[in-house]
């Protein structure tokens, strides 16, 4: 996992929920613990795209509601944009 | 009916952001005009604008809601938290019986267009989510839920009377006891290429680039336009019970409103002045003043060539010989034209001259235009005894506002 993309991406969630960058942590539910609600995924899922440069097909955020979860998303279509939109399809 | 007061003033102007800063330059007739900076007009005959360059809204705004929203929004929610500062925060008043009301005539439109062409550029995919959040509208409703006001949350589209028809209109809902208070006020972001070059090729900005600072001219023989500016204006309206009961700062009374329709024209004010008189005479009769009751006239003097010898001649039909004995003078030669904003801006201004018993100038009219006639305050900010003052408005759409304030009973 890249570390610098990580805190890049620990600081767009902060910001979109109001919350310190230390309160975005490993393991919580963003969600349930941090008040994440639809808007605010979808403005993350943007604000993440244009820091990163991909798109991600509309619905992956739906299933992730964790920062870890959000990085390999980020992850798997920065290194394959198409292959990683093939690989949601297959899932 | 109850009366209304104002406790509570915020701005962001090309003057100066607070009504402080904005005052004091006002009276010392220093002009907020300057050339475009933040894009090139390279095409327009107009060059120069009332930009607002030193606006942090960090300091009023989380960076979530500055990334999320237009820079309308912005202005507006920084003045609207600077008058709630001002009036004391009163947390005491019920807040379902506060309500907003703003005007505009842009709205959130530069966020519209910056997202129109992000669109057109990089395709469906980088289109904003918060898009359709961008909308006249989105102002009260951030005001609303950063103070936490329960009461109905109103934007006014009338474009240059835009913010004296959201003061009437609150006006009117705490005279008749519906609400105990209300912000008010105008804010506009209509300084980006696009609509600057509209309205140059409307033909309706100054040509008068060079000085910057005498670019609008209010009354004078050569203008040829105002000059298109951004800021917002808010104000704190309280019933005057509940100000009292409270011990509130009270500045003055918001005595009077009125608002007309010419029926005329989307853009030229009806040449006779009739309606633009009616709007005036409603305002006094609601206030319960004769026109020679007036102290001082902050005009709507925008620089165009129709509007300000239009006004001249409602000037005299209200007035009549008394028009050539009231004051009346335009910020608009200092400000240029904050659309929406300007009336709101205009009232704070009308307050602040009551306040402080000073009469501020017109400036750039060293030449009247010979159908402009009346006394304009050309030497400067003048000492007067002011109780009751006037502030009109005469905007695109043919429509007419004017507003009576008064000096606060002891």
């Amino acid at each position: 996992m890249d570390p610098q993309a990580k805190t890049r991406l620990r600081e767009i969630i902060a910001v979109e929920l109001q919350v310190p960058t230390d309160k975005v942590r490993s393991g919580l539910s963003l969600r349930k613990h941090l008040g994440m609600d639809s808007v605010a995924a979808l403005n993350i899922l943007f604000a993440a795209e244009e820091t990163f440069g991909i798109h991600v097909p509309e619905g992956e955020l739906e299933h992730v509601d964790e920062i870890d979860a959000i990085m390999a998303l980020i992850e798997r279509y920065r290194a394959a944009p198409t292959a990683g939109a093939a690989a949601s399809r297959r899932s | 009916m109850r009366r209304v007061v104002i406790t509570g003033l915020g701005c962001v102007t090309p003057c100066g952001t607070g009504a402080e800063q904005l005052w004091s330059a006002i009276v010392a007739g220093k002009s907020g005009i300057k050339p475009v900076t933040s894009f090139n007009p390279a095409g327009c005959a107009s060059r120069v604008a009332g930009e607002i360059l030193d606006f942090r809204p960090e300091d009023f705004l989380a960076r979530r809601e500055i990334q999320a929203f237009s820079r309308y929004l912005h202005f507006g929610v920084a003045a609207a938290r600077m008058a709630w500062e001002d009036a004391g925060q009163p947390t005491c008043l019920d807040s379902e019986r506060v309500g907003i009301c703003v005007g505009s005539a842009l709205g959130a439109g530069s966020r519209i267009v910056s997202d129109a062409m992000i669109f057109a550029e990089k395709g469906l995919e980088r289109v904003h989510p918060m898009l359709p959040l961008q909308y006249g509208g989105s102002l009260p409703s951030e005001i609303a839920i950063t103070l936490g006001f329960r009461g109905p949350a109103y934007a006014v589209s009338t474009a240059c009377t835009a913010g004296a028809d959201a003061a009437g209109l609150a006006f009117a809902q705490i005279a008749s006891g519906v609400l105990d208070g209300a912000l008010v006020g105008g804010s506009d972001a209509p300084v980006f290429p696009l609509i600057f070059a509209a309205f140059d090729r409307l033909q309706v900005l100054s040509r008068l680039n060079d000085p910057p600072e005498r670019a609008s001219r209010p009354f004078s023989r050569e203008r040829n336009g105002f000059v298109l500016s951004e800021g917002a204006g808010m104000l704190m309206l309280e019933a005057e019970d509940v100000a009292r009961a409270r011990g509130a700062r009270i500045y003055a009374e918001l005595a009077g409103f009125g608002a007309t329709t010419d029926a005329f024209h989307h853009l030229h004010p009806a040449p006779d002045g009739e309606q633009g008189t009616r709007a005036v005479m409603l305002a006094l009769e609601h206030a319960g003043v004769a026109p020679e009751d007036v102290d001082y006239v902050n005009a709507h003097g925008t620089s165009t060539s129709k509007n300000d010898v239009t006004e001249t001649i409602i000037m005299k039909k209200v007035f009549g010989t008394g028009a050539y004995r009231v004051p009346i003078s335009s910020s608009k030669s200092m400000l240029g034209h904050l659309i929406g904003a300007a009336a709101a801006i205009e009232l704070i201004i009308s307050v602040l001259a009551i306040r402080d018993c000073v009469v501020p100038p017109t400036i750039n009219l060293t030449e009247p235009d010979p159908a402009c006639d009346l006394d304009y305050v050309t030497d400067g900010a003048r000492p007067a005894v002011l109780r009751t003052v006037l502030s009109t408005s005469f905007g695109f759409g043919s429509r007419n506002a004017a507003l009576v304030v008064r000096a606060a009973a002891n």
